[in-house]
């Protein structure tokens, strides 16, 4: 199958000099104009010139080829990448002055070379030469402007007719399959919030009231009030003393970030998203820089198990690019999916997670939910936002400024 | 850069086209005259306007442009040709300079090569008739026009490409020489191959008239006899004068007799050669035709770069059946209706997209697009007062896209 769809327009200026090619041999058989006159000569001339553009529009496209390898590069908002593409003539037909016409998503910008732009699609054009039996690199440089990704929306070639006056236009029929993923800006926000050792977990600390029984490290003296089950028997008797375990003191740290992108009582996007966005970046950066684990939830629908975008726990560096490529993948042209249901599932996992934060519009119907996490031992956040400063309230204080 | 080579092979073109109109002034009138004049003239013609424009650092009046007409009249005139011709050489030669020079994007190309074709031929035909032996090289300019023109365009196409594009020099020079001289030396040799092509057809055009019953026709018997006696014929000085006599009328006869067979047979190679064009160009402009069509159309989708309409095509919307729930039904009627006024959703394309696209507000249709969701996503029902809002939001939405096409 080929690869391009191929549209040839043409002037019809060479079928013009055929036919009066056409006539020329016709006269040149007559013995008035000279028995094989230069007539004959020009009229040879002249079809030769029209069957060989002819041959061009036809063949061009037979042994070119576009090597469409797969591409995906990650980058913040301001960085430059670079989009490869190898062309290949495998033929002995060149392309002279070819003009490759792209289209790709416009939060990014390709050099000063956009064309135009229309809705949320850019064009971009660049000049080539392609000889026969020859392949040729083709870099496009780039700036990521804005959240979200990129792709190639369509790829043409437009190749100027050997001799002039038509241009063949060569639409590549596949997707083009490079994806650019464009990390969401990070904002700061006020972390004011006191951790509060709630719940019992896997996570050491220097400070907790709770212990890991099994995690024990050294032995003590024992001391008046310490449980027998936790008395070292080997090395009381070792000692002849009694020697108490020194267990891990461990407590439950991991966050749960809930984004609600909906506008107060409708299915339409926040205006706010990128805002929102951005802050979600930040917790996972800080919870990621701090070693806490999280989880998140945003209710824009997908396929699978989970009907919505979700980010299960976890924490690292790797969980934290996983946590910005969901936040990219965001796409506020989409649809949303109700926070109710989001919110249920969130209530099913909460009891794992000490902190909840909350971000985006708060409904009343929410807060019964958030009011049930609070009774498990979660401490729930909610975000403010005034005057560009962003922070989080405890629900309780989020009631209170909402009476 | 690029401008500069399009102007010097313009330039050129228009410069053949003289060359070859002044070449067969001098041919009509028996004036034996040396190509090679006319192409000096030319040259330092040019160069002589390079040079005033370096020295002008480019800035050049018409007050130049007259004085380069007046050094070119005075150099065609001591090359030795007529003061009228030198005129009509330093006139049209300065003019296309100037012109050049005011207006680089000039681009008269195709007016200058069909008015050479075209003129040529009128042109050869009076030197022909006189039998003048120089008329065949005044057509060989439009040879070098055509070629000087593949090189140019090649070239400038070359020259529009980024330099880091460019490959090797002495690649692209081969390309920018290679393809005129690879048409040039097709074109010899399909030259000097024609006397066979046509002898062959010739052949087998006896030989098909033979076969399907007409090989005892008197066109057949003429070209045999003609043949025939061509290859007899004595030398006229060993004749005696009555013989001549009789030689001389019976040639005059078979002269009248070969010519109308040569005719005829002329005549039926230009009637299919015109039929087949005829045929040929009847074809191609329908498929001309039907090709533009769609060309628009995929044009104004690529714009966008989306597929096709939703209900663009009249067959797919037929096939097409309204979902039966109310709430979906009403919203497919409502894209049905758009699409056939060109504003319709695309398939790949959210209703939110769709309105934002039209640059509507989707807040204002959100009870729309959250009840149409719910219906034909969430599979849930809507209750009496959410259907009558629905509605109403709907035919608003209509009526706003009713004064969008108004």
């Amino acid at each position: 199958m080929k690869q391009f769809h191929k549209d040839i327009k043409n002037d019809r200026f060479y079928y013009g000099l055929a036919i009066i090619a056409s006539f020329f041999i016709f006269f040149s058989f007559f013995g008035i104009f000279g028995i094989y006159s230069s007539l004959m000569l020009i009229g040879i001339f002249l079809y030769v010139i029209y069957f060989i553009n002819h041959l061009y529009e036809k063949n061009i496209d037979r042994k070119l080829a576009l090597i469409n390898l797969r591409q995906s590069i990650r980058l913040y908002s301001g960085e430059t990448g670079q989009l490869e593409f190898h062309l290949r003539q495998n033929g002995w037909l060149p392309m002279f002055g070819a003009r490759l016409v792209m289209t790709f998503d416009s939060n990014i910008q390709m050099g000063n070379q956009s064309k135009y732009e229309s809705m949320n699609i850019s064009t971009v054009e660049k000049r080539l030469n392609l000889f026969g039996r020859e392949s040729r690199k083709i870099s496009i440089p780039f700036t990521a402007t804005k959240r979200g990704i990129a792709r190639v929306r369509s790829l043409r070639i437009e190749i100027p007719s050997l001799f002039g006056y038509g241009k063949i236009t060569l639409t590549l029929k596949e997707l083009v399959k490079a994806e650019i993923l464009v990390y969401p800006e990070i904002k700061k926000v006020h972390l004011n919030h006191r951790s509060k050792h709630q719940k019992m977990g896997e996570y050491q600390t220097n400070f907790s009231i709770f212990e890991d029984p099994i995690t024990s490290y050294g032995t003590r003296d024992y001391a008046p009030g310490d449980p027998l089950n936790r008395i070292h028997w080997k090395s009381t008797a070792k000692k002849q003393v009694f020697q108490t375990k020194v267990v891990e003191r461990v407590n439950q740290r991991s966050w749960l970030i809930l984004l609600n992108v909906r506008t107060k009582d409708s299915p339409a996007f926040t205006d706010r998203i990128e805002n929102l966005i951005s802050t979600v970046a930040y917790l996972s950066r800080y919870a990621t820089m701090k070693g806490i684990p999280y989880e998140l939830l945003i209710n824009v629908p997908k396929r699978g198990n989970v009907s919505f975008y979700h980010v299960s726990n976890g924490y690292g560096r790797d969980h934290y690019a996983h946590s910005l490529e969901v936040l990219a993948r965001v796409n506020t042209q989409g649809l949303t999916a109700s926070f109710n249901s989001c919110l249920a599932y969130g209530k099913s996992i909460g009891r794992s997670h000490p902190y909840v934060f909350h971000l985006g519009e708060v409904e009343q119907s929410f807060l019964a939910s958030y009011q049930e996490m609070e009774n498990t031992g979660t401490s729930v956040y909610v975000m403010h936002e005034r005057f560009q400063t962003t922070w989080f309230e405890s629900l309780k204080s989020h009631q209170e400024v909402a009476k | 850069m690029n401008t500069g080579i399009s102007a010097v092979y313009r330039f050129l073109i228009d410069a053949c086209l003289i060359m070859m109109v002044i070449y067969f002034l001098n041919v009509d009138v028996g004036r034996e005259i040396n190509v090679s004049s006319l192409v000096i003239s030319t040259i330092v013609l040019a160069l002589i306007y390079f040079i005033l424009k370096q020295l002008l650092n480019g800035r050049m009046l018409l007050f130049h442009f007259v004085l380069l007409g007046v050094i070119s009249f005075m150099m065609n005139a001591w090359l030795g040709l007529l003061l009228f011709h030198a005129t009509i050489i330093a006139i049209f030669l300065t003019w296309r300079l100037a012109l050049y020079y005011f207006k680089p994007d000039t681009n008269q190309e195709k007016g200058i090569l069909i008015t050479s074709v075209l003129l040529g031929f009128f042109l050869y035909l009076p030197a022909i008739f006189l039998e003048n032996p120089d008329a065949h090289t005044g057509l060989y300019f439009i040879l070098v026009q055509f070629t000087i023109l593949i090189g140019g365009k090649i070239s400038t196409r070359m020259m529009n490409v980024e330099e880091h594009n460019h490959s090797g020099k002495a690649k692209q020079l081969s390309y920018i020489f290679g393809v005129p001289s690879g048409i040039l030396l097709i074109t010899a040799g399909l030259f000097w191959f024609t006397p066979f092509m046509i002898k062959g057809f010739y052949s087998l055009f006896s030989w098909i008239a033979y076969q399907i019953g007409l090989g005892a026709t008197p066109l057949f018997e003429w070209f045999n006899r003609q043949q025939a006696e061509i290859e007899t014929t004595p030398n006229g000085e060993q004749e005696n004068i009555s013989q001549e006599e009789q030689n001389v009328l019976e040639q005059a006869r078979e002269q009248t007799e070969t010519i109308s067979a040569e005719t005829i047979m002329y005549i039926i190679i230009g009637a299919c050669i015109i039929s087949a064009i005829g045929i040929y160009y009847r074809h191609r402009n329908r498929l001309i035709r039907k090709k533009s069509k769609t060309a628009d159309e995929e044009k104004m989708q690529m714009e966008t770069e989306k597929l096709s309409f939703r209900f663009s095509d009249l067959k797919e919307n037929l096939k097409r059946k309204a979902p039966k729930s109310e709430i979906r039904k009403a919203f497919f009627e409502l894209e049905r209706w758009a699409a056939k006024r060109k504003l319709g959703r695309y398939d790949d394309e959210t209703v939110e997209q769709w309105l934002h696209r039209l640059q509507l507000d989707t807040n204002r249709y959100a009870d729309v697009i959250d009840f149409y969701q719910t219906v034909r996503y969430g599979e849930q029902h809507l209750t009496e007062d959410e259907k009558r809002q629905y509605t109403d939001q709907l035919i608003e939405l209509k009526n706003t896209l009713k004064q969008k096409l108004t």
